[in-house]
């Protein structure tokens, strides 16, 4: 983390940020006017429109040197990636507690044959939690190659394939993913224990909540502390 | 007694580019090494001479630690200290004649510089030897980090991927400080189920977790963190102490950001004339931090109060006081629940201390020294905690780190998402390298040993981290491509079974990192 405070630029440096960020007139720009242009500009590279903290936007024209993409190109070594691998695959990746990532390939071969006899494709969700299993299709096109999946908290696991769909509805598997397990949580589990942890649940909240009183940035820990609250008549 | 474990992360991604005569990414190196590794040493050092009881874990990543004994490019902090002294001499001259608010910090500025490159000098120009005279004398515990830094969570389906990792990194460790680490930095605090038994078949006795990995786990923690957790491969794993942690993390109310401390961003070399700066700024007029600061926080505005040396340091004493006084609170908290001598684990970056916060050293310094002083606490290191058969309990923890919202979501986002196309490909096929030529000697043996190098380059986890933060974007993403780009290079040639000589030697040239690797690293393990 690097602690950065806007408030800290001055106009020059400001007027040096938003020069090589390409804002044309910004030499005459006021302060507050460079400041507003900013964020505009960094606000259209936010893709997801998170709440990063838009402060610390303002270290990438104190540090990256803008022309050294010429530079780097001539290292030795350098060659294009391609778009892509002529495998069919699927891999997902745990975002967090709640979501995967899934990602996926398919082959030329496969692509063109699947397209010429008309099939669809679909991710299939398995999840399996607690003994109890669920299974649901994701429509996606032939274009696509990722997607987020949401899983529940609990005892098992969550697994994706990249199927086809033939015209007369028959699945079949192209490619399955590794199991990603899910977010096994004991207090999750046993909210009926929490009312007798008061002294266990003021402990788990000295070491994560700060001197504003504030909780750590997890949403799991906000779910548990929510049952602690729920299953207790506790003061927040 | 409070028990308290400060574990410090020294850790910088490799960068090394000997065919430019300047290049502005070592600049992370040359300003880490004259604002924290070397004035941080220092520090120790004195405390050492003054007989201060102190304790401390440090871990040097295994890049970091190659940069650090690596001859060109301690040549090259040489000359970037001699243009900083070159300049802190200019700018004595300067404040005597004009900004003479600035003229003390001149003096000092210029005066830490030559002090720096003297010790730098006297050892032998290789900064970790200080760091491992201060182990030998156990007062400080030498830890490793993931040979990359990579962020082990992402790559959990890739075992061998995962345990080549560590153990280059154990590995480069042992190589560069002449004997194994117990302790493993988790980079980013990133744990999953299962990379404790990788780390036990590598030796690795403790790694510290993410603050909310205990009220997450499988089981039902009585200790809450304040004790050493017992991972299922029997590695103790020590729990960052989030709520203390913050008093110096918080970006909003932490220590740094009092308006009295030095301002890290208002540098001469952004407003001082072109003229003036130019031999001391990136070719051809790109300016860049000189180093010399003269402002103070102030607060969010344009006109900055000048930097009073003075106030600062009252505001270091009160937060030093504050900070052990918090500790001391919660030790009663902690104890009144029935835990006796809570173990507080206090991880952060290094450079945070002297490079980003000015004041960070001597805070540190006088954190440690007044703890000496007290008898309610105990400055230890997780060795010291494991070897005295204290109290731990045994939990199965979900996967975690300490990144915002608590798991992956700041290396695995929209906009860096698409690096794991490339580099899950390159580990399949580099086992599958490993597979089709098991036994490959002399030239085609030095290829494959090239593409696993490059692999584990491509595998830090700066890159996505720099590419989710914005900063340095277009740095991140060549070096990216360049990894992976090599790493297909060799998979082409060997999959027609030939070697390029010419860019073997070029490319070992330009990463001179691992040079012990071997490729066989990546030979395929099971996931259990």
């Amino acid at each position: 983390m690097i602690l950065v405070n806007v408030g800290s630029l001055s106009v020059s440096e400001l007027r040096s940020i938003a020069v090589q960020e390409g804002i044309e007139g910004a030499e005459s720009l006021s302060r507050e006017d460079i400041i507003s242009m900013l964020e505009d500009k960094y606000g259209e590279y936010d893709q997801e429109g998170d709440d990063k903290d838009p402060n610390l936007r303002y270290m990438s024209g104190l540090t990256d040197y803008r022309d050294i993409s010429k530079y780097v190109e001539d290292l030795p070594g350098v060659e294009d990636l391609p778009q892509g691998y002529a495998d069919t695959e699927i891999h997902v990746i745990r975002k967090n507690g709640s979501w995967l990532y899934a990602f996926w390939a398919l082959s030329p071969s496969d692509s063109d044959r699947l397209q010429d006899s008309g099939c669809s494709l679909v991710l299939s969700v398995t999840i399996e939690n607690n003994g109890h299993r669920e299974d649901y299709d994701i429509p996606v096109s032939y274009s696509d190659s990722e997607w987020n999946v949401g899983m529940p908290y609990g005892n098992g696991f969550c697994r994706v394939a990249l199927s086809s769909v033939s015209k007369d509805g028959e699945k079949s598997v192209l490619a399955i993913s590794e199991p990603e397990a899910l977010t096994d949580s004991y207090w999750i589990s046993h909210p009926e224990e929490m009312k007798y942890s008061e002294s266990l649940y003021r402990l788990y909240l000295t070491l994560l909540t700060n001197k504003e009183g504030e909780l750590v940035d997890t949403p799991v820990v906000r779910d548990i502390i929510h049952l602690f609250r729920k299953e207790d008549t506790l003061d927040e | 007694m409070n028990k308290l474990n400060l574990i410090l992360q020294a850790h910088l991604p490799y960068v090394r580019h000997l065919e430019y005569p300047k290049f502005l990414e070592e600049n992370w190196l040359f300003e880490s090494l004259n604002e924290t590794y070397i004035p941080l040493l220092r520090m120790l050092e004195r405390l050492d001479a003054d007989g201060v009881d102190f304790r401390l874990s440090i871990c040097f990543s295994p890049t970091l630690a190659t940069m650090l004994t690596d001859a060109p490019l301690q040549e090259r902090f040489v000359d970037y200290m001699n243009g900083r002294i070159e300049l802190g001499e200019k700018e004595v001259e300067r404040t005597l004649r004009e900004e003479t608010e600035c003229h003390d910090m001149a003096c000092r500025y210029l005066d830490e510089a030559r002090r720096n490159l003297e010790r730098f000098e006297a050892l032998g120009r290789n900064v970790l030897s200080g760091y491992k005279a201060l182990h030998e004398k156990n007062r400080i515990e030498l830890m490793t980090s993931a040979a990359t830094h990579a962020y082990l969570p992402i790559y959990k389906d890739y075992p061998a991927a995962v345990n080549a990792q560590v153990e280059m990194g154990m590995r480069t460790h042992e190589r560069i400080f002449g004997e194994p680490g117990r302790g493993f930095w988790l980079p980013e605090c990133g744990y999953y189920p299962g990379l404790d038994s990788i780390l036990a078949d590598n030796g690795v006795s403790w790694c510290q977790l993410a603050s909310h990995s205990v009220i997450t786990a499988k089981d039902k923690s009585i200790y809450s963190g304040y004790k050493p957790v017992e991972l299922p491969s029997g590695v103790y794993g020590f729990v960052r102490d989030w709520s203390i942690t913050s008093l110096v993390w918080s970006s909003v109310s932490g220590y740094p950001c009092d308006s009295d401390y030095r301002d890290f961003y208002r540098d001469a070399g952004y407003y001082l004339p072109l003229d003036y700066v130019r031999p001391y700024i990136h070719e051809p007029e790109v300016r860049v931090f000189t180093g010399y600061k003269y402002h103070a926080i102030t607060g969010r505005i344009e006109d900055k109060a000048y930097y009073s040396r003075e106030r600062a340091m009252e505001k270091v004493a009160l937060h030093t006081d504050n900070f052990l006084y918090s500790i001391k609170r919660r030790g009663y908290t902690v104890e009144s629940a029935g835990i006796k001598d809570p173990v507080f684990n206090l991880c952060f970056d290094a450079e945070l201390f002297g490079h980003r916060w000015y004041e960070g050293i001597d805070f540190l310094e006088g954190v440690l020294r007044k703890a000496d002083a007290s008898d309610d606490f105990l400055f230890t290191t997780p060795t010291d905690i494991i070897l005295s058969n204290g109290e731990s309990e045994k939990l199965r923890l979900n996967e975690s780190s300490w990144g915002s919202g608590g798991f992956s979501d700041i290396w695995l986002d929209g906009s860096n998402a698409w690096v794991y196309r490339h580099i899950f490909k390159a580990i399949e096929r580099m086992e599958e390298l490993t597979e089709r030529f098991p036994d490959q000697g002399s030239l085609k043996g030095r290829f494959l040993n090239q593409a696993s190098r490059e692999l584990l380059l491509a595998m830090a986890s700066d890159w996505p981290c720099i590419i989710h933060d914005g900063t340095s974007v277009t740095y991140a993403e060549k070096r990216l491509r360049n990894h992976l780009g090599s790493f297909n290079v060799v998979y082409s040639a060997m999959s027609r079974n030939t070697v390029n000589t010419e860019w073997l030697i070029n490319a070992e040239k330009s990463s001179e990192i691992f040079p012990d690797i071997d490729y066989h690293l990546f030979e395929k393990k099971d996931k259990d």
